[in-house]
């Protein structure tokens, strides 16, 4: 039995989401600013979309679904990142700066 | 920025491989064509300098390592229920997941769905104006 060629073995793409999401957890947990916390939070976004095409095309029987759940999550992405750019650039009106550190009026 | 646009573009290829390429024109179109866009415009109003570290190399490997461990994880518990479940087989399959299938499926059975999506994106973007407008008003 000759290997599968590599596009069509579903733990190439487990391992590039589970890598995604290392990236986006580590980049969530240390970014400083919340620009680079919202992009990582996107990379993290990404992974959970790869995992759900891999498992839609590996192995559901209508593949129809898991594309049209990929794309709910992008568009609820896509408010998302809507919301909280507004949301930063109100924080950088009042603040005049988004560093995560400066945004402590509400620190114990 | 540069990084988020060419992480779409790779992501997109994947799903060109994953037999679809309808997704894989959506990634393009919305992330680099929309988000990448909206995110440098945050970038030149909002400046973000990232400012010099202060922590040591060792924090920064431990939360590395953290983010690894999470990720394998679930990468791990993935991979078993991928393995071992008992799937349907490929050939039963329904539809061929083509556009047209996409489109039914989108207005037949997920219309609902397809609807209040399209009033959460509506709220949503009336409450980025709401927002980044209070806080023009302010002096």
């Amino acid at each position: 039995m000759t290997p599968l060629p590599l596009p069509d073995r579903p733990d190439i793409y487990y391992i590039v989401a589970a890598f995604l999401l290392a990236i986006g957890i580590f980049g969530l947990l240390r970014r400083r600013t919340l620009i680079g916390m919202l992009i990582s939070g996107e990379l993290i976004f990404s992974a959970a979309s790869l995992n759900l095409m891999a498992f839609n095309r590996f192995r559901a029987p209508d593949p129809a679904v898991g594309q049209i759940f990929v794309l709910f999550i992008m568009g609820l992405a896509a408010a998302e990142i809507a919301i909280a750019l507004s949301i930063i650039i109100a924080v950088y009106r009042n603040y005049r700066s988004i560093k995560t550190r400066e945004l402590s009026e509400l620190n114990g | 920025m540069c990084g988020l646009a060419i992480c779409c573009i790779g992501l997109a290829g994947l799903y060109y491989f994953l037999h679809s390429p309808f997704l894989a024109l959506m990634e393009i179109l919305i992330y680099v064509g929309a988000v990448c866009v909206t995110i440098v415009f945050a970038v030149m109003l909002a400046e973000p300098d990232e400012p010099v570290r202060d922590e040591n190399r060792g924090s920064t490997l431990l939360w590395g390592g953290f983010a690894l461990v999470i990720s394998a994880a679930i990468f791990w518990g993935l991979w078993r229920l991928g393995a071992q479940q008992d799937w349907t087989a490929p050939v039963t399959r329904v539809s061929d997941g083509s556009v047209a299938a996409i489109g039914k499926s989108l207005l037949t059975t997920y219309s609902m769905a397809f609807e209040l999506i399209s009033l959460a994106l509506l709220v949503a973007i009336i409450g980025a104006l709401a927002v980044a407008r209070t806080g023009r008003t302010k002096p």
